[in-house]
């Protein structure tokens, strides 16, 4: 959906039209749902994870701020933050041991595949590019599965310190590199 | 902390790396400081083109039909704001009234009105005539005039006129449009403050014919720069409808 008409529609909603909410949701749900099952990689999980995001994204449609960014990416934050706290609260129970989250949760979403770019996208891993391999695979497995920089360490067999000094330098980078720095 | 360490932080909360710990931390300081939730939404949009390379999976019907079930209005119920305000204008009677009631208080603006121009304050409304001069007063509940506003339609302006209104800390007043026919959500005309009189354009938006059908000002009482939704959600401070003056 384009941007403009999600932004009509968000206004709409923040005026308790349920119908222009139906509308955000048909238009959305499947890609929230994509991200939160990739966090959780339960879709039990993952479906109280967008029941919750979605009812957060009614009750502050009223202050959803334009100007700060783009509306799909405010509700894609809400669905990670919710996803993320969730997982946190799991780690004692072995989460991955009960996944069904489709055959693709393992796998690194890779965005250097994507043909259809945007701008945006274009811009941003253009950045990336510039950071080295280990770099770019951290920043990517912290926002695909909102790891924590011990998880990450464990996987990369990498000391936590370097995991952390890394992601933190590859940050500074990337805002620096998109001039926002 | 200093301000490129809490600028990583807020960039690491967004990426999703801190434990249970430090996120909490996080969002704390996302409620306390502005400053520090504004670098957030920076990082979330800054990173979010990433989101594209997500294949999306559509959720079970169940989802959607447990979210509709625990919908409320957003409005939260038994305060006065704007949006109740507008439906009750759809009351014909009440509005009725209303409009004998501001066209006996018109003429009393009229005089205050013209006190300003003796005094010879440099108004647009003192343009050559023939005009179309609107005049609203905006009394509290309790009857109290808070402000007088004076719209001249040849020029496109509004006078504001503070009669009795308070300055609040913190707050300003925000000043709205609603068509009496109830169609389309408060129109926001601005800010007003409290101390001298003022001078505003009318937006683009507001023309002879809407004003003909009946306009309702309304001001609210939102955080300081304004209601930031665009949409009123203070209370309502005064309220009036806004009447032919001339001929």
């Amino acid at each position: 959906m384009a941007q403009p008409e999600l932004d009509q529609l968000l206004r709409a909603a923040a005026n308790g039209d349920k119908a222009a909410f139906h509308a955000i949701y048909n238009a959305t749900s499947a890609k929230l749902f994509g991200v939160a099952i990739r966090i959780l990689k339960r879709s039990d999980l993952a479906e109280d994870v967008i029941q919750d995001a979605y009812l957060k994204i009614w009750d502050a449609a009223p202050n959803f701020r334009p100007e700060l960014g783009s509306p799909m990416s405010w509700m894609v934050a809400i669905t990670r933050n919710r996803a993320i706290d969730v997982l946190r609260k799991r780690t004692e129970v072995a989460v991955e041991d009960q996944k069904d989250g489709g055959e693709r949760a393992d796998e690194t979403p890779d965005p250097f595949e994507l043909t259809a770019q945007n701008n945006e996208l274009k811009a941003l891993l253009g950045c990336m590019e510039r950071l080295n391999p280990e770099q770019r695979q951290c920043l990517l497995m912290a926002y695909y599965y909102g790891y924590t920089h011990e998880e990450i360490s464990e996987r990369m067999s990498t000391p936590v310190g370097t995991v952390k000094s890394w992601i933190r330098r590859s940050l500074a980078r990337v805002k620096e590199c998109l001039g926002d720095g | 902390m200093a301000k490129r360490d809490i600028d990583i932080f807020a960039g690491e909360y967004a990426l999703g790396t801190l434990d249970a710990e430090e996120r909490s931390e996080a969002e704390k300081l996302k409620t306390s400081d502005a400053a520090f939730a504004h670098a957030v939404s920076e990082w979330e949009e800054r990173l979010s083109p990433l989101i594209k390379a997500v294949p999306p999976v559509k959720p079970p019907a169940s989802a959607w039909k447990k979210i509709e079930a625990a919908l409320t209005s957003p409005v939260s119920a038994g305060s006065t704001t704007l949006l109740n305000l507008a439906e009750q204008l759809v009351d014909l009677k009440r509005s009725l009234a209303m409009w004998r009631y501001a066209t006996m208080t018109a003429v009393a603006a009229s005089i205050t009105l013209a006190v300003v121009w003796m005094g010879g304050l440099d108004t647009p409304f003192t343009q050559a005539p023939p005009e179309v001069r609107y005049v609203a007063m905006l009394q509290s509940d309790k009857g109290e005039t808070g402000f007088v506003i004076t719209m001249n339609m040849h020029g496109k302006q509004f006078a504001i006129r503070p009669v009795s209104a308070q300055a609040h800390a913190s707050k300003s007043y925000e000043l709205w449009a609603i068509m009496k026919d109830g169609k389309k959500p408060p129109m926001t005309l601005g800010l007003v403050g409290t101390g001298a009189y003022a001078m505003m354009d009318a937006p683009a938006e507001i023309d002879y014919k809407m004003l003909e059908k009946g306009v309702q000002l309304a001001i609210s009482l939102e955080p300081e720069g304004g209601a930031p939704s665009g949409k009123p959600m203070g209370p309502v401070m005064f309220a009036g409808l806004l009447v032919k003056q001339t001929p």
